[in-house]
């Protein structure tokens, strides 16, 4: 019973996230715990990866290209990707790209120091 | 270099900066004409916090000659810095000793204090436009601090509106202290929720010094109230393992540490938040509701008006855009930003800023008169004390260092991991230290 109001209760916080622009601190949690694992990249440096018009375009048109950059890492993270789950945490993903992308002047906490 | 060692250097600061003395020079060049306007080269100081009152006592014992004019909208200085332990409640604390005149720091540093509200500046024009007059500069400082950005919390501007009446950030200085000690002072009890804002903000130790000090007034009073301390991040955005050992151990009935929760919507009505928390075992943000019977809702950050009014570059984060190494804006050359406003990775603190101002100054100084300047030269530094406990007066601090790397700065940080009665004692005198600096001494008139 618990899973399924989990699951129903996933599927509204999703239509929710669907129409907003997306929460970078949300995003940074997102990608510690589901992407980072799988990827081994600490979250400073997978930001530092591009820009943010760089960023921006790998999330157009439903994460496409983000899709295609980071397939075939693992079978994991090939079946997140394909997922609704990642539909619904995309744009804070995105959030979180952009907000420390590699012309942003900001770096991700991400663990390894202390920031303020 | 020790805490104390850092903390005298920065009240010595005062005592060993250099006092040059220059002729007047390029003066007369400025088209615009404005009451008052003398044959000297004119710095406008837009801002009366840690920084503007730095850079404009700075700039004037580095360039004697030059005029120096601090614009700011309120008669009086009152400190954030210092200011929780007065919500805290600690033995001796006041709100008059958060206080200072504008007047004193003008007429003891030889710069002139106008009382007025900047409504416009013009880049080209070299002018900046007040409630009262314009005023021409040939350089100018914007020292404005922060402002509240309520568009990332609320899509709604009227919840925006709502939330910053009921529950005031108290994140700028004067009437929203006020505000927020009277909800502490009258709370009966339940739920206090504090709330810690994302991204970069002023002060990053305040809303969890905040939490400990409300803490205090409860446990030190009776009241049966706990404070709820809502935090995007997943540990403490500054001195992390200091602030959770305090929260563990000294005020483990009195705070809930509320990592990775976002609010999600208000109802100051009803009392009540809707936060958006991270489950660990769905690795999903979940949905929940709780009682709000008090509240310091602290929103996210961006550069103060001024900077927009000026109309220089801001980063994608809202901070003006500066220079790589140093303080002009790289809109305009003759356009400077120091303390909280400016996009440098540093923290946004009272001590950074009183930093930067110093450093600032120097190069202002320097440029007018037509000296070179090495920005390799000097680097800021911060120093940053929370009080933690009352009984017995115990702290936490951090210290900042910056250098130099491929051409940027790069800030390093070391904190304390525990409270400590040493630390606890050195916030009274790094205050009082700093004030002397801003302020120098009070005369009677």
């Amino acid at each position: 019973m618990k899973t399924v109001i989990a699951i129903i209760f996933c599927l509204a916080l999703g239509a929710y996230a669907q129409d907003r622009l997306g929460s970078h601190s949300k995003g940074l949690t997102y990608y510690k715990y589901i992407i980072k694992p799988e990827l081994g990249i600490p979250g400073d440096v997978f930001t530092k990866k591009y820009t943010t018009q760089e960023w921006q375009a790998l999330f157009d048109d439903g994460a496409k290209g983000f899709k295609k950059q980071f397939s075939n890492v693992s079978p994991k993270l090939d079946a997140f990707l394909a997922s609704d789950k990642f539909k619904q945490i995309a744009p804070d993903l995105r959030a979180f790209t952009i907000f420390y992308a590699q012309d942003s002047g900001y770096l991700a906490p991400c663990d390894t120091k202390e920031r303020f | 270099m020790t805490r104390r060692d850092i903390l005298k250097l920065s009240a010595a600061a005062a005592a060993v900066a250099p006092t040059l003395s220059f002729a007047a020079s390029e003066s007369g060049k400025r088209k615009t004409a404005d009451i008052d306007r003398s044959s000297k080269q004119r710095v406008i100081v837009c801002g009366g916090g840690f920084g503007g009152l730095t850079t404009a006592k700075y700039i004037k014992e580095f360039y004697p000659e030059a005029e120096v004019m601090l614009i700011e909208k309120n008669s009086h200085f009152t400190s954030c810095p210092y200011s929780n332990l007065w919500l805290g409640g600690i033995e001796g604390t006041s709100l008059q000793e958060l206080s200072y005149s504008y007047l004193q720091a003008a007429n003891n540093f030889g710069y002139r204090f106008v009382n007025e509200t900047v409504t416009a500046i013009d880049k080209k024009a070299q002018t900046v436009t007040t409630d009262g007059q314009t005023y021409a500069y040939d350089r100018l400082v914007l020292a404005g601090g922060i402002e509240y950005d309520y568009d990332k919390l609320f899509a709604d501007k009227e919840i925006a509106k709502e939330c910053y009446m009921h529950y005031p950030p108290a994140m700028k200085p004067g009437s929203e202290h006020l505000s927020l000690k009277n909800k502490v002072e009258n709370f009966s009890g339940g739920n206090f929720i504090v709330t810690v804002p994302a991204g970069g903000y002023r002060c990053p130790p305040a809303p969890y010094e905040r939490a400990c000090m409300i803490a205090n007034y409860f446990k030190k009073n009776g009241i049966k109230g706990k404070v709820l301390l809502l935090d995007p991040r997943e540990k403490p955005g500054a001195k992390p393992e200091g602030f959770l050992y305090v929260f563990k151990h000294l005020y483990a009935d009195y705070i809930e540490y509320m990592p990775m929760s976002e609010i999600k919507d208000i109802d100051a009505a009803n009392k009540r938040l809707t936060i958006e928390r991270f489950n660990k075992e769905t690795y999903l943000y979940e949905t929940r509701e709780l009682p709000m019977d008090e509240g310091n809702i602290i929103p996210p950050m961006k550069a103060a008006k001024l900077v927009e009014l000026a109309g220089i570059k801001r980063t994608p984060h809202g901070w003006a855009q500066l220079e790589k190494l140093g303080f002009a804006s790289v809109s305009d050359p003759r356009v400077y930003v120091v303390g909280d406003s400016g996009g440098h990775p540093f923290p946004k603190s009272g001590h950074m800023a009183n930093s930067c101002g110093y450093i600032a100054a120097k190069h202002i100084a320097y440029a007018m008169q037509g000296k070179a300047v090495d920005k390799r030269a000097d680097m800021p530094s911060n120093i940053c004390y929370s009080m933690v406990g009352e009984n017995p007066l115990e702290g936490i601090s951090v210290h900042h260092e910056v250098e130099v790397k491929g051409g940027t700065y790069s800030v390093s940080a070391q904190s304390t991991k525990r409270p400590d009665a040493n630390t606890g004692e050195s916030i009274k005198p790094w205050f009082d230290a700093i004030m002397n600096d801003l302020f120098g001494p009070a005369k009677n008139s």
